[in-house]
């Protein structure tokens, strides 16, 4: 579980420093998460107004920013939760779909996937790479990019996950698969590959 | 029995990498596990695609992990969501169950 710890006090402030204190903090954590600057911000209120509801129950033990987080993430579950029951689950078909896009009628690749140089793979932490992770977050359906989000960067367990969304282990099962397959070809295209044309050329 | 061996002898790229993508949730059972080792030893692609996932996932782990320690991003709330966020706390002030 990862938090965005950089208040290290454990006492309470006053609520309105909150703003100051943790919101851009928190905005961020929120916006890597639901990619939508209106939602993330409405988040972040709602957050607050939860932990306002709630100051009883802040013991102290854990930061104030951890505490908020901890509220912060759960608003953010509802969202995508709220999220799921609004639109329809893909099914099947989809999935056929997806499997005609990179696979030939026997089941193998229709194109081969590429080595990423070294040197791409060793820039994968610069900021460049992130942007482009980011527009290849973005081009995934909202729910399957919410149960990736939900996977690997909450790292929930499958189960949970399917509680939040509402659906079953084989739905999600094909949602991480294709964020996965899709994920990877994005990146391999705008970035590994890219990169060594820029190189090259 | 034929579709143990058949699944370990004739695993097809789709079904691997559906595997390996669910490897990356939950233990797969043994034949499963065995029919993905064994088609990765003779399919390049299939081997550079389960590297190429988990090289993402840590990637995806260590962007959260710069995030958490510095403001990398000088991602801020605007002025006027700050404004609006600040006057809805201070008109919601902490009530008791009434």
């Amino acid at each position: 579980m990862r938090n965005p710890e950089t208040s290290q006090r454990n006492t309470q402030s006053s609520p309105n420093e909150w703003v100051d204190l943790h919101g851009d903090a928190l905005y961020r954590f929120a916006l890597i998460r639901v990619r939508d600057h209106a939602v993330a911000e409405e988040i972040v209120q709602e957050t607050f107004l939860a932990a306002l509801r709630a100051q009883g129950t802040f013991a102290g033990q854990a930061t104030e920013r951890t505490w908020m987080t901890g509220i912060l993430r759960n608003k953010i579950a509802d969202h995508f939760r709220k999220q799921s029951r609004d639109r329809t689950t893909n099914d099947a078909s989809e999935q056929d779909e997806l499997t005609r896009v990179f696979f030939d009628k026997h089941g193998h690749w229709k194109n081969k996937v590429a080595s990423w140089p070294r040197s791409t793979t060793e820039s994968m932490s610069a900021g460049d790479f992130w942007r482009i992770l980011d527009q290849c977050m973005a081009k995934l359906p909202d729910g399957v990019r919410n149960a990736f989000v939900l996977r690997e960067m909450e790292g929930v367990k499958t189960e949970q996950i399917c509680k939040i969304l509402a659906i079953t282990t084989t739905n999600l099962g094909a949602r991480l698969y294709r964020a996965r397959m899709s994920l990877r070809q994005c990146l391999e295209r705008n970035w590994f590959l890219r990169e060594v044309q820029k190189d090259e050329g | 029995m034929w579709r143990s061996i058949k699944m370990l002898l004739a695993l097809k790229c789709d079904e691997s990498t559906r595997l390996v993508s669910q490897s990356l949730d939950q233990n797969l059972p043994t034949l499963e596990r065995w029919a993905v080792r064994l088609h990765a030893i003779s399919c390049r692609s299939c081997r550079r695609f389960r590297h190429q996932t988990m090289l993402i996932r840590s990637a995806i782990q260590q962007r959260l992990d710069v995030e958490s320690v510095t403001d990398v991003e000088r991602t801020r709330l605007s002025d006027e969501a700050s404004s609006r966020i600040a006057t809805a706390v201070a008109e919601n002030p902490s009530k008791d169950s009434s």
